[in-house]
């Protein structure tokens, strides 16, 4: 059961008091009455003791008619309790019970957010002063929310405008490495027949070669390889941008192990000593990538050596807050300030590499920087010239295993 | 005395056909090696299924692949040869203009048997051949009886 309101409750209880002032006014007006025929009862005796009969004291008379006059006030008084009672109450009603009602309602409309309802009670009391203030700031929470709906809607349509912009970007960037991707494959078929024919030209022929055409000989194929390690590059450049798929949990110190049996041959050509240092953990990437960013690092580090001094390069995994670090140090020719934030750059070359024709492409390292960024990292470079440099990329800590087994990576 | 070895040779550029053979002469010199050439994708499962117009050809003993190759590249008939029962015994060399590493784990996914960088060295075929579980043309395996 519903426990009346409280305007509910002050009509009832003006009722109540009309009904007790009722009453007391019957109360009153039986007891004037009674008293009234104890007047007349006295009076008969008096008479039947008396001669005349119907006569009466003058006293007795005026006892009557203002007795009378009192029952006649009481009955007077009671209606017009009763009479006020119900204006009371009408009044309760019309002036509090029905605004407040109105009130309710109208938090109600706010509570589900509909702010263009309006309560419209006039009064200059403080409850219509209240109800305007309410419409004032209803009015003024609806204006407020068609501000926020319209930014709402406009944030909808920066939104999708920017969505379908990075959905443009995204399948332009795949077309791009499609593109990069063909291109190197195409460009690749000559250049496998040329190397083929060299190689046959040098196997049948070789002997039979006066040493000038050995020489233009030699170039060609020298400068084949040098076509060959460009495409290848711009190849793993557009692979590396890609997006990672088969993230794995893979040993590093089993991969670098890899990395270094694959560079053995540049090592020994440079008589280079590589160095482990610290703990090399297991971690969740992409092995392949990081497989190629560690040995573009190392490959960088062994061109950029300097020619009178023995070629040191230390490798460590250091482990931050919520990434991997990987770091390469050489003992080679650094780099000088002004290029240091370029050379993650495509095309950036050092001038200043020991080998009188460089086989760097430019591109290694802006293959390490894409390896980096597909496993939400970065790279950096430290170097004194001179002196020689560390270069490092980092992998976040927080790439999740995507269902291959550890086994299945290494094997 | 030594018996016929079927290789089916699936590539497209002339070149690197010609190339190829030239790797393979040293083998063809040694054993008794016919070597059949298709160039596109279709006709490799053709071949390997004696559909039209290859009703006649025999079972290959070896099959070298080319990665591009039209109309149906060399993961797809890599895929059609290990799927299919009868043919997945068959020893599989990928032939891959980049050495690249998510070509050759892919072939190794799909169930090459090996795999060959062009262009084609004859060491390097013979090393890879050698490699092959099943080593490819039983050269080593006497009597050399195969379906």
């Amino acid at each position: 059961m519903r426990f009346p309101g409280y305007t509910t409750r002050l009509m009832i209880s003006f009722l109540f008091l009309s009904l007790l002032a009722t009453f007391l006014t019957v109360a009153n007006s039986y007891r004037l009455q009674l008293s009234i025929e104890q007047i007349h009862a006295r009076q008969a005796t008096v008479i039947s003791g008396a001669n005349d009969h119907n006569s009466k004291t003058p006293s007795q008379e005026i006892a009557i008619s203002k007795t009378k006059n009192a029952l006649k006030n009481n009955l007077l008084f009671s209606g017009f309790i009763i009479g006020l009672s119900v204006l009371m109450a009408g009044y309760t009603n019309l002036t509090l019970r029905k605004p407040l009602a109105g009130l309710l309602a109208a938090t109600h409309h706010i509570a589900k957010g509909r702010f263009d309802h309006r309560i419209n009670v006039s009064g200059v009391d403080e409850l219509g002063r209240l109800i305007s203030a309410f419409d004032t700031m209803t009015a003024e929470l609806y204006h407020k929310d068609l501000q926020i709906t319209g930014q709402l809607e406009q944030l909808k349509k920066t939104k999708s405008l920017l969505e379908s912009n990075s959905e443009d970007l995204e399948k332009k960037n795949k077309e791009m490495e499609y593109f990069i991707y063909t291109v190197s494959h195409d460009l690749k078929a000559p250049l496998i027949a040329i190397q083929g024919f060299l190689a046959v030209l040098a196997d049948e022929f070789g002997t039979a070669m006066s040493p000038k055409a050995s020489f233009y000989l030699d170039r060609v194929q020298a400068n084949s390889e040098q076509m060959q390690t460009l495409i290848q590059q711009l190849l793993e450049l557009s692979r590396a941008g890609q997006a990672v798929k088969h993230l794995s949990l893979f040993s590093t110190r089993h991969i670098i192990q890899q990395v270094i049996d694959n560079l053995h041959l540049q090592i020994k050509a440079k008589n280079a000593r590589i160095s482990l240092r610290g703990h090399w953990p297991d971690i969740v990437g992409e092995p392949i990538r990081i497989k190629q960013a560690l040995a573009n690092l190392i490959d960088n580090a062994l061109h950029y050596s300097q020619a009178n001094a023995p070629v040191k390069i230390e490798l460590s995994v250091a482990s931050l807050a919520n990434k991997w670090r990987f770091k390469v140090k050489d003992n080679g020719v650094g780099i000088e300030p002004a290029y240091q934030a370029r050379v993650f750059d495509m095309f950036e070359r050092l001038g200043n590499s020991t080998e009188k024709n460089p086989l760097g492409t430019g591109i290694g390292l802006a293959i390490v920087k894409k390896i980096a960024e597909s496993h939400s990292g970065n790279v950096g470079v430290r170097s004194k010239p001179g002196r020689g440099s560390t270069f490092y990329f980092d992998i976040s800590k927080e790439l999740k295993q995507s269902g291959k087994s550890k086994a299945e990576v290494e094997g | 005395m030594s018996r016929n070895y079927n290789v089916l040779l699936a590539e497209d550029n002339d070149d690197h056909i010609f190339l190829t053979q030239k790797a393979l002469a040293k083998f063809q010199e040694a054993h008794n090696l016919t070597l059949h050439i298709v160039n596109d994708g279709v006709q490799a499962i053709n071949f390997v299924e004696k559909q039209a117009p290859y009703e006649a050809a025999p079972t290959p003993d070896l099959i070298l692949l080319d990665i591009k190759l039209p109309n149906k590249n060399g993961f797809e008939v890599l895929t059609a040869i290990k799927e299919n029962k009868r043919h997945r015994r068959i020893p599989v060399v990928m032939l891959t203009s980049s050495d690249a590493d998510v070509d050759i784990e892919r072939s190794y996914e799909l169930g090459a048997n090996s795999y060959v960088t062009k262009p084609i060295k004859t060491d390097e075929l013979f090393i890879k051949l050698q490699n092959i579980p099943d080593y490819w043309l039983g050269i080593n395996a006497l009597p050399p009886e195969r379906a």
